[in-house]
C-alpha cells in the first residue's frame, strides 16, 4: 500500500497535476473565474430569462354571472401568475383600463357561457391582453390556455362532454392581443408541434371588439388542438408541474456555463505557459505532451465537476428545480462533456499566441454554440435549416442529457443515444487537439 | 563612512546635491527583514554614481522609491529639492525587465515615449534625431523593437528614457544579458551623455568593471550602504595588493581550497579569489606571499606558471568586502543517487547545422563535437545565433539542414529517454513565477523522477547553494534576478543529467555567487557531465575546456582558451592613463575600432608587432590631447580582448546586424 502510494505520489504525472493545481490555487482572478460568474450567470439567466410573471393583473367582464362562470373565474384564483383586480359590467370599461394599462388581461365571460357549458357545447370566452409587452402577453396567454386545459379536463373527469375553449382576439390602439397557446409545452425533449401551429398573432389596428368573426373556425382548430394538447400537456405538466421555466434554462444555463468555462479556461491555462516562455522548459523534460496536456485538463475537470454542483445546487435552492436522475450518472456524462470544452480550448490555444488572442477566439466560437444548442430558446422554433445545423452541436446533446436526467428523471436507456454521440465528440475534438497542440510545440 | 563624507563634501563643496536621500527605509509587509535600512547619500548634478551589491541588496527597492514609482516606508528622498513623484518629468527610469513594446518599431516605441510624457512635436524631431544618431539607431528606425538584438533593445529603451530630456537617469542593470562589446559601448554612450548633456546617472550592475567607469559608487548589502567612494578610493581602502597566480585549470579549485585553509599561508592570505583561469591572492605582503604561495603549492605538486603583483580590482574588492560581510557559507555536497558512470564519447554533436527562418539564415554550418566530461562554452554577442543553435541541439528547434547528435541517439532527440538525461536551463524562463519556490523545486523533481526519498536532500542542496535556506515558501516571481537564476540552475542539475544546456545561467548573479556556479559545473564536468554553457562574461569562459566563438550565425573560431587566444593576431598593451574615456575615444579614432577597450579601469590595445615603434607613437597621442599616462605593459590576450576584436572586426564587416 504505502508502496503504491509512493508510486502515484512520486510519479511523473503527479508532480505535473500538482504543478497545475497550484498555479490554479495561486491564480485567484481564474479560481474567481471559474467560480463566481457561473453562479451569477446561473441566477441572472434563470430570472432573466424566467418569463413566469406573477401577479398579472386580470380584469373580467362576467356577462354571464352565473355559478358556473365564477366557477370558472375561480381557475384564476388557483395560481401566482393572476391576480383578479377588477370585476367589470361592460367591456369597454375594462379595455379602456387595459388601454390605460391598469390591466394585463381581461377576460370577457360571454352570456350564453353558462348555457353551452349546461349543454356541453363549445363555450367561447374572449381573453384580451396588453401586449405592448409581448413577452408577458405571450407567456399569460399560454398560462390562460393552460388553465383553462386544466378547467377542461376537470370538466371531461366531471362529465366527458363538456369543454370549454378560450378565444382572444386583438383589440385596439396601443395594445393587441396575442393569442398564444401552450408554448411552454417545449421542455419536453420532444418536439411539440403545437408550439408552433396553436400560436397565432394578431395585431389590428382597426377598431374591433368581440372578433368572433374568426372563433368558429379556429374553434374547431382549437378545439382539436385542444384534445392534442391535453394528451401532450398532461406529458408536459408532469415534468414541470408549476410551468416553471426556470427549470427548462436552468439544465440548458449549466450547459452553457460547462461550455464556455471550459474552453476559454483551458485555453488560457495552455497560452499563459507558452505566453510566460516555460513551455520550452517544460517540453525539455521527459514529460509527454499527453502527460502535460492531461496534467493541465484534470485541475479544471475536477473545478468544472465543482461548478456543475453550484450550479445544481443553485438550481435547487433557488429555483426550486428538482433532480429526479441519477447524480452520478450525470456527473459521469458531464465529465465526457467536459473534454469536449475543453479540447475545444486546447484547440484555440494551439492558434492562439496570446492569452487575449485566446479569448477572443473563444469569444468566436461559444456563442454559436450556444445559440445552436436549444439551452435558452427551443430548437423546435429554430428554421429547419438551423435545425439541422444543431446536430452538429455537442452542447445540443448536452443538454438533452441535463433535461432528461434532472428533469425527467430518465437514465441511459433512454438517452444512450446522445451519450455516444457525445463520446464520439470528444474522442475527435481530443485527439484532433492534442494532435495540434503537439505540431505548434516543436 | 565619516571619512568618506567629507571628502564627498570637498569634491562637491560647489555643487548642491541633485538627489538627496536620509534615513531611507523601505519594508515589504511579506518579509520580515526590511529591503532598505536606512539609506543617506547624496548624488550631485553630472555624476555617473554606481550601486553595486549583491542580489537581494535592495537596489532596485532604491531605484522604485527615487523614480517616485513607489513609496517609501519611512524616510526622506529628495530629486532637485522636491518629491520624487513630483519630478517625474525630470528622470528617466530604465527598469530591469525591457521596457519596449516588441511589436512596434523602434520609432513608434521612441514617439510613444514622447507622447507619455508630452514632448512636442518639434522637441521629439530634433532629440530623436540626435539619439538615435548617438546610438548608432538611425539607420533601423523602422525595426521592431522585437528584432532587435538585446543590445541594440537595450540602447533603444535608454533612448526612450532620454526623450523628455531628463536631468537624472535611473537605469537598473541596463546591461545585464548584453554582450561584452555592446556592453562597452552602452557606457560610453553614458560617459558622453554625462560630460557633454550634464545629465546624472544613477546606474545598478552586476558587472563589476563596469561599476569602475563610475565617478563613484555605493556598496549596499542588506539594504544598508557600507561604503561609498570614488571606485580608486574603494580599491585602495581594502589596503592590499592582488597577486595573479596562474595555474593550469583543473587544478584550480584544489589550489584555492588549500590556499584558503592552509596553515602556512592563512596569515599572509587575505582572500583568495578565483577570476577566469587564474586566482587573484589579494595581500598586504605581495613578495613575501608570492614565494609562500609558490611554495606550499608546489607541496601539494600543483604547478605554478607564473605570479604576477598588481592594484586589486573593484571586483576583488567587492568579492573580498562581502565575504567579510556574510561570512563564507556551506554550501553542502551534491546529493547524488546514483553514481555517475564515466561515459566516454561525443554528448553532444552537430554537423552542418543550419537554421533558416524565412529569408534570414540564422545558423550556418556549424560543427560540434563536445564529449563527456567537457565544458564547452559557446559564445557571440547577442543575436549571433546561440540561444537558436541550442535549443536546435537539444532538440526544441528542428534543424533546416544537418545533424544533430544527442546522448548517442540521432534522430529521436524528443525520446523520453534521451531527455531523462539532459537537463536545460534556458536564458530566462527555467522557474513559474507564481510558484513558491519549493514547489517549483517539488516538481522539477517530480517531473525528472527523482525518487520521493531522496527529494528532501535535492531541495535541500538547492536553497543551500542559492543561499534560500528557509526561504522555500517565498513566491518565485518575488525573488530578485540573480536568485532566481540560481534556483533554476539547481533545478536543472537536480535530476543528475548527464548533458546539461546553460543559456547564460550567470546573467545577472553577484560575483560571489558567480564564482560558486562555476565550481560546480567544474564538479559536475570532472564527475563525467557534458556541459555546453553560455555567458557573457568572458572570464567565466576561461574555465571552460573548450570554446566556440559564434558571430552573425557562424562558428568562427573553437578550440581550447589558450588555442583561440594564440590565433589572435597582434600585441595586446594594457595603459593606465587619466581621464580614460577621454583617451578610448581618441584612440578609437587614431587606431581602428576594435584595437581600443576599455577594461575596467585601464585601457586594452591591440597593437601589431612589433610594438616597439607603435607604444611611442600612442603616448605622443595621449600626451597631446592632455591625458596624464601612469602606466603602460604587454599582457596575454583574455579572452574578454579576444571577444571584443572578434566582434568588432566582424561588425565592421556588416555583419553584426541579422538582415531581414
Amino acid at each position: 500500500m504505502i508502496n503504491f502510494l509512493d508510486t502515484i505520489l512520486g510519479s511523473r504525472f503527479w508532480a505535473l497535476f500538482q504543478k497545475e493545481f497550484a498555479q490554479i490555487l495561486r491564480n485567484r482572478q481564474l479560481l474567481v473565474q471559474l467560480l463566481v460568474p457561473p453562479t451569477v450567470f446561473l441566477i441572472l439567466f434563470g430570472m432573466a430569462l424566467d418569463p413566469n410573471i406573477k401577479n398579472l393583473k386580470v380584469g373580467i367582464t362576467d356577462y354571464s354571472n352565473s355559478r358556473i362562470s365564477r366557477d370558472f373565474i375561480e381557475i384564476f384564483y388557483q395560481t401566482d401568475a393572476f391576480v383578479v383586480s377588477r370585476y367589470y359590467a361592460k367591456q369597454q370599461e375594462m379595455t379602456a383600463d387595459l388601454a390605460k394599462g391598469k390591466l394585463n388581461v381581461g377576460i370577457t365571460i360571454p352570456p350564453e357561457f353558462s348555457r353551452d357549458i349546461a349543454r356541453r357545447r363549445t363555450a367561447q370566452v374572449q381573453a384580451l391582453f396588453d401586449a405592448v409587452d409581448a413577452n408577458t402577453a405571450t407567456t399569460a396567454s399560454s398560462y390562460i390556455s393552460r388553465l383553462v386545459e386544466d378547467y377542461n379536463q376537470r370538466q371531461s373527469e366531471k362529465n366527458s362532454f363538456s369543454q370549454l375553449y378560450s378565444s382572444s382576439s386583438s383589440t385596439t390602439g396601443n395594445f393587441s392581443s396575442t393569442s398564444n397557446l401552450s408554448n411552454q409545452t417545449s421542455d419536453s425533449t420532444t418536439d411539440d408541434p403545437s408550439a408552433q401551429t396553436g400560436s397565432s398573432t394578431s395585431n389590428s389596428s382597426t377598431q374591433q371588439n368581440n372578433s368572433n368573426f374568426s372563433t368558429s373556425g379556429s374553434s374547431i382548430n382549437l378545439s382539436q388542438l385542444s384534445q392534442r394538447n391535453q394528451v401532450e400537456l398532461a406529458t408536459s405538466v408532469f415534468y414541470n408541474p408549476g410551468l416553471d421555466s426556470a427549470w427548462f434554462i436552468v439544465p440548458g444555463t449549466i450547459g452553457i456555463l460547462l461550455t464556455t468555462i471550459g474552453s476559454q479556461a483551458a485555453g488560457s491555462l495552455l497560452v499563459r505557459e507558452k505566453e510566460a516562455g516555460t513551455i520550452e522548459q517544460l517540453v525539455m523534460t521527459p514529460a509527454s505532451t499527453t502527460e502535460i496536456l492531461l496534467a493541465k485538463i484534470s485541475p479544471l475537470l475536477i473545478l468544472l465537476t465543482f461548478d456543475m454542483l453550484v450550479a445544481l445546487a443553485v438550481g435547487r435552492l433557488v429555483f426550486g428545480m428538482p433532480f429526479r436522475g441519477n447524480l452520478f450518472a450525470l456527473l459521469v456524462i458531464a465529465i465526457l462533456y467536459f473534454w469536449v470544452g475543453i479540447s475545444i480550448g486546447i484547440l484555440i490555444a494551439s492558434y492562439a499566441k496570446s492569452e487575449q488572442q485566446s479569448q477572443l477566439m473563444a469569444f468566436f466560437v461559444n456563442p454559436p454554440l450556444v445559440l445552436l444548442s436549444g439551452a435558452t430558446y427551443p430548437i423546435s422554433s429554430m428554421s429547419t435549416f438551423v435545425q439541422w445545423l444543431t446536430y452538429l452541436n455537442p452542447l445540443r446533446y448536452f443538454v438533452e442529457v441535463c433535461r432528461g436526467i434532472i428533469l425527467k428523471g430518465v437514465g441511459l436507456e433512454v438517452l444512450w443515444s446522445q451519450v455516444l454521440i457525445l463520446m464520439g465528440f470528444a474522442t475527435v475534438l481530443m485527439s484532433l487537439s492534442i494532435r495540434q497542440f503537439r505540431r505548434q510545440l516543436t | 563612512m565619516t571619512q568618506s563624507l567629507s571628502v564627498k563634501e570637498k569634491t562637491h563643496r560647489l555643487k548642491a546635491a541633485i538627489i538627496c536621500i536620509r534615513d531611507l527605509r523601505h519594508q515589504y509587509s511579506k518579509q520580515a527583514q526590511a529591503a532598505v535600512a536606512g539609506i543617506n547619500l547624496d548624488i550631485y548634478p553630472g555624476e555617473i554614481f554606481g550601486l553595486i551589491g549583491p542580489d537581494g541588496a535592495g537596489k532596485t527597492t532604491t531605484f522604485q522609491i527615487l523614480s517616485g514609482v513607489m513609496p517609501q516606508t519611512s524616510g526622506t528622498v529628495e530629486v532637485m529639492e522636491s518629491n520624487p513623484r513630483d519630478m517625474r518629468l525630470q528622470m528617466g527610469y530604465l527598469t530591469q525587465r525591457f521596457s519596449l513594446y516588441l511589436d512596434m518599431s523602434i520609432w513608434e516605441n521612441l514617439r510613444y515615449a514622447a507622447g507619455l510624457r508630452e514632448v512636442d512635436e518639434a522637441d521629439f524631431k530634433t532629440r530623436s534625431n540626435h539619439f538615435l544618431g548617438l546610438l548608432d539607431l538611425a539607420r533601423f528606425k523602422d525595426r521592431l523593437a522585437g528584432r532587435l538584438s538585446g543590445g541594440m533593445k537595450q540602447k533603444l529603451a535608454l533612448c526612450c528614457t532620454l526623450i523628455h530630456n531628463p536631468r537624472i537617469v535611473l537605469l537598473d542593470e541596463p546591461t545585464t544579458g548584453v554582450d561584452p562589446v555592446s556592453r562597452r559601448e552602452f557606457w560610453d554612450i553614458l560617459a558622453q551623455l554625462a560630460s557633454t548633456e550634464g545629465i546624472t546617472t544613477v546606474v545598478a550592475t552586476p558587472y563589476l568593471d563596469e561599476a569602475e567607469r563610475c565617478s563613484r559608487i555605493a556598496l549596499m548589502y542588506e539594504g544598508k550602504i557600507q561604503q561609498c567612494d570614488t571606485p580608486a578610493k574603494v580599491k585602495a581602502s581594502l589596503g592590499l595588493q592582488r597577486l595573479e597566480v596562474y595555474l593550469s585549470i583543473d587544478q584550480l579549485d584544489r589550489a584555492e581550497d588549500m590556499l584558503k585553509h592552509n596553515a602556512e599561508v592563512r596569515e599572509s592570505v587575505s582572500d583568495v579569489q578565483r577570476f577566469g583561469a587564474r586566482l587573484d591572492v589579494l595581500t598586504a605582503k605581495p613578495k613575501q606571499t608570492a614565494n609562500d604561495i609558490r611554495r606550499s603549492l608546489e607541496q601539494q605538486q600543483i604547478q605554478v606558471r607564473n605570479i604576477v603583483t598588481d592594484t586589486p580590482t573593484l571586483e576583488n574588492t567587492f568579492v573580498a568586502r562581502l565575504r567579510e560581510l556574510k561570512g563564507e557559507s556551506s554550501v553542502g555536497s551534491y546529493p547524488r543517487i546514483s553514481r555517475q558512470e564515466k561515459s566516454s564519447g561525443t554528448a553532444i554533436g552537430a554537423q552542418n547545422l543550419n537554421k533558416v527562418f524565412g529569408n534570414f539564415h540564422a545558423v550556418k554550418d556549424i560543427n560540434l563535437n563536445i564529449k563527456y566530461g567537457e565544458v564547452f562554452g559557446l559564445l557571440g554577442a547577442n543575436g549571433a545565433g546561440k540561444t537558436t543553435t541550442i535549443k536546435m541541439l537539444c532538440g526544441l528547434l528542428p534543424a533546416s539542414s544537418g545533424q544533430v547528435m544527442l546522448a548517442g541517439e540521432t534522430g529521436q532527440l524528443r525520446s523520453q529517454q534521451v531527455r531523462q538525461k539532459l537537463g536545460y536551463m534556458s536564458q530566462k524562463f527555467t522557474l513559474y513565477d507564481d510558484l513558491t519556490i519549493d514547489q517549483n523545486l517539488e516538481f522539477y523533481c517530480g517531473v525528472y523522477g527523482v525518487p520521493r526519498r531522496y527529494r528532501t536532500a535535492k531541495k535541500k542542496w538547492v536553497l543551500q547553494m542559492s543561499d534560500l535556506v528557509g526561504q522555500g515558501d517565498r513566491l518565485t516571481g518575488n525573488l530578485p534576478g540573480g536568485w532566481k537564476q540560481r534556483v533554476a540552475f539547481g533545478a536543472s542539475v537536480m535530476h543528475e543529467p548527464k548533458i546539461v544546456f546553460l543559456d547564460e545561467p550567470t546573467s545577472g548573479v553577484d560575483p560571489l555567487a558567480r564564482r560558486q556556479f562555476w565550481r560546480w559545473i567544474n564538479q559536475f564536468a570532472r564527475e563525467g557531465m557534458a556541459i555546453l554553457v553560455t555567458t557573457h562574461y568572458l572570464e567565466e569562459a576561461e574555465q571552460c575546456h573548450r570554446l566556440g566563438f559564434m558571430v552573425a550565425g557562424e562558428l568562427v573560431a573553437q578550440g581550447t582558451p589558450q588555442q583561440v587566444k594564440d590565433e589572435q593576431p597582434g600585441q595586446l598593451v594594457e595603459w593606465e592613463c587619466d581621464p580614460l574615456q577621454q583617451a578610448a575615444n581618441l584612440l578609437k579614432q587614431k587606431l581602428e575600432r576594435w584595437r581600443v577597450s576599455i577594461f575596467g579601469s585601464r585601457l586594452h590595445t591591440i597593437l601589431d608587432k612589433p610594438v616597439d615603434r607603435q607604444i611611442p607613437q600612442v603616448e605622443n597621442w595621449l600626451q597631446a590631447d592632455g591625458i596624464r599616462l601612469q602606466s603602460h605593459r604587454e599582457i596575454g590576450f583574455s579572452l574578454e580582448d579576444v571577444f571584443i576584436s572578434v566582434v568588432e572586426q566582424a561588425r565592421q564587416r556588416g555583419l553584426e546586424v541579422p538582415v531581414d
